[in-house]
């Protein structure tokens, strides 16, 4: 018993000792712990003053160089050399930003590792200057090392209502429903040093997807030619280059649509532009293109006739007025092979644009199509024109006023007029939503009719921007 | 009619197609350099730099929005000619990639003022088109930093003695003289600005980030809550609670933006407003970037008078 006694109470004193040793052990690893973390912030005072050692004596040097230059008699009276590579001279202040904190911008950048230096990524080519000072990107900027191509995606949604009843040759019901009118996915990307290539995959309403454009561009030429080649929209006139959901009306006017399609012309062919020199140093545009004529409402490829081709041609000048406006004028001619024989049109056109202020942007286009058709009951000359004025009356919101007239095709006679109140507001650069009324009436046997649309369109990408 | 109309198209598509052939006998660049810049703070800066050994035009009129620019069909032309492109960068003018692409220009040197600039309000994370007009790279307003526009001058005469390394020398010396009547310049505006360092100010769009750096300004927020926006009614009560709250002192913003709603703020919160414009050439007292930064120290000094720390 008395063993077990004493081996209770060596146990008890075992234990006694052994807890303070336990207790000494994490004491000694607490303090080494501690220790580091103090060696730790040691150091990084000892940073943080070598830092602002640093930040003083570059101030004292603005300081000193501000005082030397604002002092006439320390002006030094030639330039100083110009600095070699990486050096920054004294009183430019280029590596050392003078941040102040004052910002939600310079909180952010305070938290960047490193100066923000932008999209500094183009390629510089032989003979540019030494890095870090200025990009400078040659003309031929070189293949991509990476091919992503530059993407658009556009919708175009519309609503038509009209007055028209069964009975009338004009009347379809689908017309004036709710239609997702256009899609389009379009993809650019230069593909070698010489030639841009762009490719358009459209999924009009009531058809199948289709490519609306494919084309190649080469703008490296002699003589700065540019060329080219493919399914595209050769100038023609004022709007036939823009997409019909870019137009600043819904639809293409009829004065237009009536002889060369609701789309306008796009076909394949080669296109050739050059600005044409002349003593007076104008801006005078030539274009000219070769095409397959594939539009069956203006020029159509005879089938079997192997280069029987459709030629447009258009001079345009352009120049500025007053301070801030502009004028183009020109004129479009266009023959070939068309539905029943040959086809002839002209469009002669100008376009002012009176900007006294960027909240008042006045925009007159005047556009007007002579069309001469063989074979199709034409009898003749065929004049059409429109009229667009539009008011940009605030930053989003324009207002525009259309006329549009137009001779009947394929009958002796006979000719429409239209008028067209339009409003259209941009919810931002990439959406405008658009209200447009037309009130149509002819000479014809068909009654006056009206028309009610409206239109949402976005457009992604800056491809083919809303306009 | 038929046999007139077929003639006079095939005259007319004849005398066009010439024209082509025409445009062939390339004109030879001529001395001066012949530059085209995007805003009139570039091409004053160009001029300063290149002096009578350049001939500059920029696209976009003085007060305007570089921004919201809709180019004419003359700039085409300006920059077909040119031999030298110059612009501000970080997505400012989006519409000018088009323009130098359908410019025919094959010879054509492109350059921007932006890099070596510090930059600011630089997004963080995914940025996509919920955020507003945003400028992916960065805030593209630095031309209203003193030393922004010394960074800018330095990089237009890396780029026209690379243009025209000939007059390299010339350029240095523009640069250099440059250089020295900003800095006397700048020590002006510091004195006139001391007075109101820390002073808040809110501006409309964030144009003036760079301006507050400069000058130890404090911009707690802006008017538009997404940049390029018109803001809601509730945005508008939001930014007057906050500038009574923060003790604001001046609002400001540019003539093409709604001053409708700078005045409606102002007059809520009893503070002054300016309505300035940023570039050279907004108007008559902004004849140069010198003097354009000059005019916009005056009229801040002037209606913060009275809140000195």
């Amino acid at each position: 018993m008395r063993h077990c006694v004493t081996l209770v109470m060596l146990a008890l004193l075992l234990a006694t000792c052994v807890s303070p040793l336990e207790a000494g052990e994490g004491d000694a690893a607490a303090s080494k712990e501690n220790l580091k973390l103090k060696r730790q912030v040691r150091e990084l005072r000892a940073q943080m003053h070598e830092m602002q050692k640093r930040f003083d004596a570059i101030e004292a040097q603005v300081h000193a160089s501000s005082a030397a230059v604002a002092s006439p008699a320390a002006v030094p009276a030639v330039a100083a050399p110009a600095p070699p590579p990486g050096v920054v001279p004294a009183g430019v202040p280029l590596p050392a930003p003078t941040p102040h904190g004052r910002t939600v911008g310079e909180a952010v950048k305070g938290l960047l590792p490193g100066p923000v230096t932008g999209p500094t990524t183009w390629r510089v080519g032989p003979g540019a200057p030494e890095p870090g000072r200025g990009v400078i990107v040659p003309s031929i900027e070189g293949v991509p090392k990476v091919f992503i191509p530059d993407i658009g995606a556009v919708g175009d949604f519309t609503l038509r209502q009209s007055d028209l009843r069964p009975g009338d040759p004009r009347y379809n019901p689908a017309d004036d429903q709710f239609r997702v009118r256009d899609g389009q996915i379009i993809l650019f990307s230069p593909i070698d040093p010489y030639t841009n290539a762009q490719i358009s995959i459209d999924k009009p309403d009531r058809d199948g997807f289709d490519i609306e454009e494919a084309f190649l561009v080469f703008n490296k030429l002699p003589w700065d030619l540019s060329v080219r080649a493919g399914q595209y929209r050769p100038r023609f006139g004022l709007i036939n280059e823009t997409d019909t959901f870019q137009l600043p009306m819904i639809d293409r006017p009829q004065a237009l649509a009536q002889y060369i399609g609701d789309d306008g012309f796009v076909t394949p062919g080669v296109n050739v532009t050059a600005y044409v020199p002349n003593p007076w140093d104008a801006a005078l545009k030539a274009d000219l293109n070769m095409v397959t004529g594939h539009n069956t409402q203006a020029f159509n490829h005879h089938a079997g006739q192997t280069f029987d081709f459709a030629y447009i041609g258009t001079l345009a000048y352009s120049r500025d007025i007053f301070r801030s406006s502009a004028l183009s004028v020109g004129v479009s001619a266009a023959g070939g092979p068309g539905p029943g024989g040959q086809t002839y049109l002209q469009d002669p056109f100008v376009q002012v644009q009176y900007v006294p202020s960027q909240r008042q942007i006045w925009t007159w286009n005047l556009e007007a199509l002579l069309a001469e058709r063989q074979g199709v009951g034409d009898h003749g000359l065929k004049a059409s024109f429109y009229s667009l004025i539009e008011y940009n009356f605030w930053l989003r919101y324009h207002a525009g006023l259309l006329v549009d007239v137009f001779d009947r095709p394929g009958v002796p006679s006979g000719s429409e007029v239209g008028i067209s109140p339009i409003f259209t507001y941009f919810v931002s650069d990439n959406t405008r939503l658009r209200l447009q009324y037309a009130h149509q009436t002819g000479s014809g046997p068909d009654r006056a009719a009206d028309f009610f649309f409206t239109q949402a369109t976005f457009s992604l990408g800056n491809l083919k921007p809303l306009e | 009619m038929m046999i007139r109309m077929h003639w006079r198209t095939w005259i007319l598509a004849a005398s066009l197609s010439l024209g082509t052939p025409l445009a062939m006998v390339s004109t030879a660049s001529a001395v001066p350099l012949r530059v085209v810049t995007t805003t009139t703070d570039l091409a004053s800066l160009t001029k300063t730099v290149g002096g009578d050994k350049v001939e500059v035009e920029a696209l976009v009129p003085g007060g305007f929005n570089a921004d919201l620019y809709s180019p004419r069909p003359s700039d085409l032309f300006k920059i077909h000619r040119a031999r030298l492109f110059i612009q501000i960068g970080l997505g400012l003018e989006e519409w000018a990639r088009d323009l130098v692409n359908e410019a025919n220009n094959s010879d054509l040197i492109k350059a921007e003022t932006s890099p070596g600039i510090p930059l600011l309000d630089v997004p963080q994370g995914r940025v996509d088109f919920s955020f507003g007009d945003i400028h992916p790279y960065g805030n593209p307003h630095y031309q209203l930093d003193p030393e922004d526009g010394r960074i800018m001058a330095r990089n237009i005469s890396n780029a026209l003695a690379y243009a025209d390394p000939a007059n390299k020398d010339y350029y240095t010396a523009n640069l250099a003289a440059f250089d020295q009547r900003l800095t006397a310049a700048e020590a002006k505006w510091h004195t006139a600005m001391a007075p109101y360092a820390g002073a808040k100010f809110i501006s409309y769009h964030e144009s003036w980030s760079y301006f507050a750096r400069a000058f130890k300004l404090v911009i707690p927020e802006n008017v538009e809550s997404k940049p390029g926006f018109v803001p809601s009614p509730r945005r508008i009560q939001n930014v007057i609670q906050l500038a009574k709250q923060e003790n604001v002192k001046l609002l400001v913003t540019e003539p093409y933006y709604d001053v409708s709603i700078a005045k409606l703020i102002s007059q809520q919160v009893g503070i002054p407003y300016l309505n300035l414009t940023i570039d050279v050439g907004g108007n008559p007292a902004q004849e140069d970037y010198i003097s354009m930064i000059d005019y916009i120290v005056t009229q801040f000094a002037s209606a913060l008078t009275g809140h000195a720390k």
